[in-house]
């Protein structure tokens, strides 16, 4: 178990190794010059050399890579070169507001998504079935920037109910984290239903019913503990992509979190804070992929023998 | 960041009869969504003010003000709050005459080199220090100083020693003196009139030397100046507040206790924000009202009262690379200008902008009424390439913005206009730091939309900037067009040295005219602002070069 975790461990810094050249050379292939983003569009050629010079623009792109991963290796990923504020300290500010919005959107959706999955597949291909998976792909269908302003303009703007945008309190997180769950909530409403169908059509259910136990025992305590386990992988990922910053949600409802940092990076062509933020959610990604793995080991004993 | 593998879910675990019962349940869904939206967009009313007794001025950006260091912020959502924050020597009145503001008076040397500014004695930073001409050195070297990476350091590389100061050679300025605590005196190393408006610029506005040898590079996030009101909290990507200053020494005239600056969103938010009474000022970026609402603005009696507008010193044009065939020829530039109908263009952006007969806007001093550019006449345009040997037409591309949807707009109706003379064009949505970077890059970019902002109510800041042949260089040229015409060029170093008002507006005249003349250009239209404000904000004073003061500002309810 300690040496696949240590080979899962290296796989991961190799990944994250990775991130960092394919950023770095997809930023540097966009033929654009950061200096003028930082400068402005009206200053003259002899001002951009100078500031080139004194930002490190000027140094090949080889000097420039290396410079930045000596600096990484100590764990300093730079200072935004349009704002001045150190990457770690904007990413470590915007990250909570991600994080409430992402575990409170996951509560959310797998709130209704267990019932609605569990429930179901107890009445597979009933009528509503159907139409609760049609509910659900309509729901998967939707843009989420259109159905967040939609429900922005509905239950804000119109109705009243929730703020507009912003973030002055924890009431303002409800209808983003609401938005996000009615876009994935369908998904894993049948993802759920797919596995319980697989789970309830086992032997040792059929031994459970034969027994007497009641359906709500089956289906919860035995179906889905067994049903629940591939979506746990599933779940780990989104969380931790989640995590990387919810972009359009974030932007359409003025939440600072790591979404709209991400976006505000790139229209700046902040190369500092780009990178930054590109290793954070990679870095959120492979350490999900690791706690799933490790998750799995102690949800499912067996996958010890095969390890 | 975040996708869903739909395709997969929707074609192996969906039959043919619920597909077709979805796309059904889709079109009844968006059907409905658009008679609901439609049917409450109706009357939507001005709400009374979320916040009545405070007397804070609400605002909202897209997105975080760079940095708050006068030396280093560069545009137009960020200068009005600098202002806010700092003050400087001179300042303009309503009618772009240059004031005195921190400095009581001044004098200019006759030869037009040395600048003697009188101080006042009552003027404090926040900190409770006193202004003095050793801060305005220190200001002043510190935009020249190439660590500060200030855009603004062309701005001051007139002043004598600057150069030397910036290639490590010198320790100080030498142009820079400050004989007494209230006497600042500049020299520069050739005579220049616009200098002035560069010392308007927020670049040289003053700050404590121990407020910024302490914070460092943090001096942008808590920055402390003389101004109106002081920095209370940024949160970033949040808000920004600011208070009221209570020792700035006009004290008095500011009637808001405070600004709260809202971050994030976008334009239509900020419009929902503002019609829901949570916002003084709908938008406050170079854009004003957004486009999708502009109409129906306009065209609400209400809304339609509370709308502001000021032609801003600016000009959108089409560049034409003039050392690109078939640009070369004059009659090519002369035959597209013809054929572009400008009032169409005009319309299709909801009457946003004043057609342009030349370079210089009308709020410009310089501005010529009686000059004609090119009104629209296909068949002259059809004639003019003909002669020009182009009688079959050509192809080329029009680089434009992609993000812009007015850019768009204006690239379409380019397009056909030209096409009805021969010339096909394909346009090329690019990035906006894209556009800028292969535009002014010699030899690349044929044919685009540009536009460009003033500086300063200078008829050289447009000129001279953009035009003047000797200012061309490889890369980051200014003059984008890679005009060079070297009797205008002799003609805009004359006006640059003469310390003589009326000779230099002369000369300028003369100048636009033979550009106009050879037409680098296509001269489209000055942009307008648009504000909408709301009905208890009071002391909006629009001018070309400061559309916005909030410190002018007052919420009356």
């Amino acid at each position: 178990m300690v040496t696949r975790l240590l080979a899962r461990l290296g796989w991961g810094f190799v990944v994250l190794w990775g991130t960092t050249v394919i950023t770095f050379l997809i930023i540097h292939t966009v033929p654009a010059d950061p200096v003028r983003v930082y400068a402005g569009p009206n200053v003259d050629a002899e001002t951009i050399r100078q500031i080139q010079e004194e930002m490190g623009f000027d140094q090949p792109l080889v000097v420039q890579y290396y410079r930045y991963m000596k600096n990484l290796s100590t764990g300093n990923l730079g200072t935004s070169i349009i704002t001045g504020e150190k990457v770690i300290d904007a990413i470590f500010a915007r990250f909570p507001v991600t994080f409430i919005l992402a575990i409170t959107a996951v509560f959310f959706w797998m709130l209704i998504a267990i019932p609605l999955g569990v429930f179901t597949a107890k009445v597979k291909g009933s009528r509503k079935d159907r139409l609760i998976l049609l509910i659900s792909l309509i729901t998967i269908s939707l843009p989420i920037f259109w159905l967040a302003r939609i429900n922005q303009y509905l239950f804000s703007y119109k109705w009243g109910i929730f703020p507009v945008a912003g973030l002055d309190n924890w009431n303002h997180i409800i209808l983003p984290a609401g938005t996000l769950a009615i876009a994935i909530t369908g998904y894993y409403a049948r993802l759920i239903h797919t596995n319980m169908v697989e789970v309830l059509n086992s032997d040792y259910i059929k031994v459970a019913r034969a027994k007497g136990l009641s359906e709500t025992i089956i289906l919860f305590k035995h179906g889905l503990r067994n049903a629940i386990i591939p979506v746990i992988t599933i779940l780990g990922i989104d969380i931790a992509a989640l995590m990387g910053g919810v972009v359009f949600t974030e932007n359409v409802f003025a939440l600072p979190g790591l979404g709209s940092l991400a976006l505000q990076s790139v229209f700046n062509l902040d190369v500092p804070m780009i990178m930054g933020v590109v290793i954070f959610s990679s870095g959120m990604v492979v350490t999900a992929n690791i706690l799933v793995d490790l998750a799995y080991l102690i949800l499912d004993p067996r996958i010890k023998e095969y390890t | 960041m975040y996708t869903r593998p739909l395709n997969f879910i929707f074609h192996t675990m969906v039959s043919q009869k619920i597909r077709i019962q979805f796309v059904a349940y889709q079109f009844v869904a968006a059907f409905m969504f658009i008679v609901l939206c439609n049917l409450s967009c109706k009357n939507l009313p001005v709400n009374e003010r979320l916040k009545k007794s405070e007397k804070i001025l609400q605002i909202a950006v897209p997105s975080d003000p760079r940095t708050l260091d006068p030396a280093i912020a560069y545009d137009v959502v960020t200068w009005p709050l600098v202002r806010t924050l700092f003050n400087g020597l001179i300042d303009y009145d309503d009618n772009l005459n240059l004031i005195p503001w921190n400095a009581e008076s001044w004098a200019i040397s006759d030869d037009g080199c040395l600048f003697t500014f009188k101080l006042r004695s009552d003027i404090h930073f926040s900190n409770g220090r006193q202004v003095t001409s050793e801060d305005y050195i220190f200001s002043l070297e510190r935009v020249l100083n190439p660590k500060t990476k200030s855009p603004g350091q062309g701005f001051y590389r007139n002043i004598e020693g600057a150069k030397a100061f910036q290639n490590g050679e010198a320790k100080t300025v030498s142009g820079l003196a400050a004989p007494h605590p209230t006497i600042l005196t500049i020299k520069l190393t050739e005579p220049s009139l616009p200098f002035l408006y560069c010392l308007a610029m927020p670049f040289a506005y003053a700050v404590p030397k121990e407020e910024v040898n302490q914070k460092g590079d943090r001096f942008g996030e808590e920055p402390v100046g003389s101004g109106p009101f002081i920095l209370e909290k940024w949160q970033r990507g949040l808000q920004l507040r600011l208070k009221k200053n209570q020792i700035y020494f006009k004290a008095e005239d500011i009637r808001l206790e405070g600004i709260n600056l809202k971050i994030g969103g976008d334009e239509t938010l900020h419009m929902m924000m503002f019609e829901r009474g949570e916002l003084d000022i709908a938008n406050i970026t170079s854009t004003g009202i957004p486009d999708p609402d502009f109409i129906r603005v306009k065209e609400d009696s209400t809304l339609r009262e509370l709308v502001e507008h000021q032609p801003l010193n600016a000009i959108m044009y089409l560049s034409m690379n003039n050392e690109i065939k078939p640009f070369d020829k004059v009659k090519v530039r002369k035959a597209i200008n013809y054929a572009i109908d400008k009032k169409r263009i005009i319309k299709l952006i909801s009457g946003r902008g004043i057609p342009a007969q030349g370079v210089l806007p009308p709020g410009m001093p310089g501005f010529n009424p009686k000059l004609r550019g090119y009104d629209y006449n296909p068949e002259k345009a059809r004639s003019l390439l003909k002669q020009a040997g182009y009688q079959k037409g050509f192809s080329t591309e029009l680089m434009i913005v992609a993000q812009s949807s007015l850019e768009a707009k204006i690239g379409q109706a380019v397009q056909q206009d030209l096409s009805d003379i021969g010339i096909d064009i394909e346009l090329k949505p690019v990035t906006s730091p894209t556009r800028i970077q292969a535009a002014s890059t010699r030899g690349s970019v044929p044919f685009t939309t540009f536009g460009w902002y003033q500086d300063y109510p200078d008829p050289s800041n447009f000129l001279d900037v953009l035009l003047n042949g000797k200012r061309i260089t490889n890369i980051n040229s200014n003059n984008i067009s890679f005009y060079n015409n070297q009797v205008v060029n002799k003609l805009l170093e004359k006006a640059a040295l003469s310390t003589n008002k009326n000779e230099r507006i002369t000369i300028y005249r003369e100048v636009e005219r033979m550009i106009v003349d050879d037409a680098p250009w296509v001269f489209l239209y000055h942009p307008q602002m648009f504000l909408l404000r709301q009905p208890w904000l009071k002391g909006i004073r629009l001018n070309p070069v400061w559309p916005i003061r909030y410190e002018l500002m007052w919420i009356d309810l």
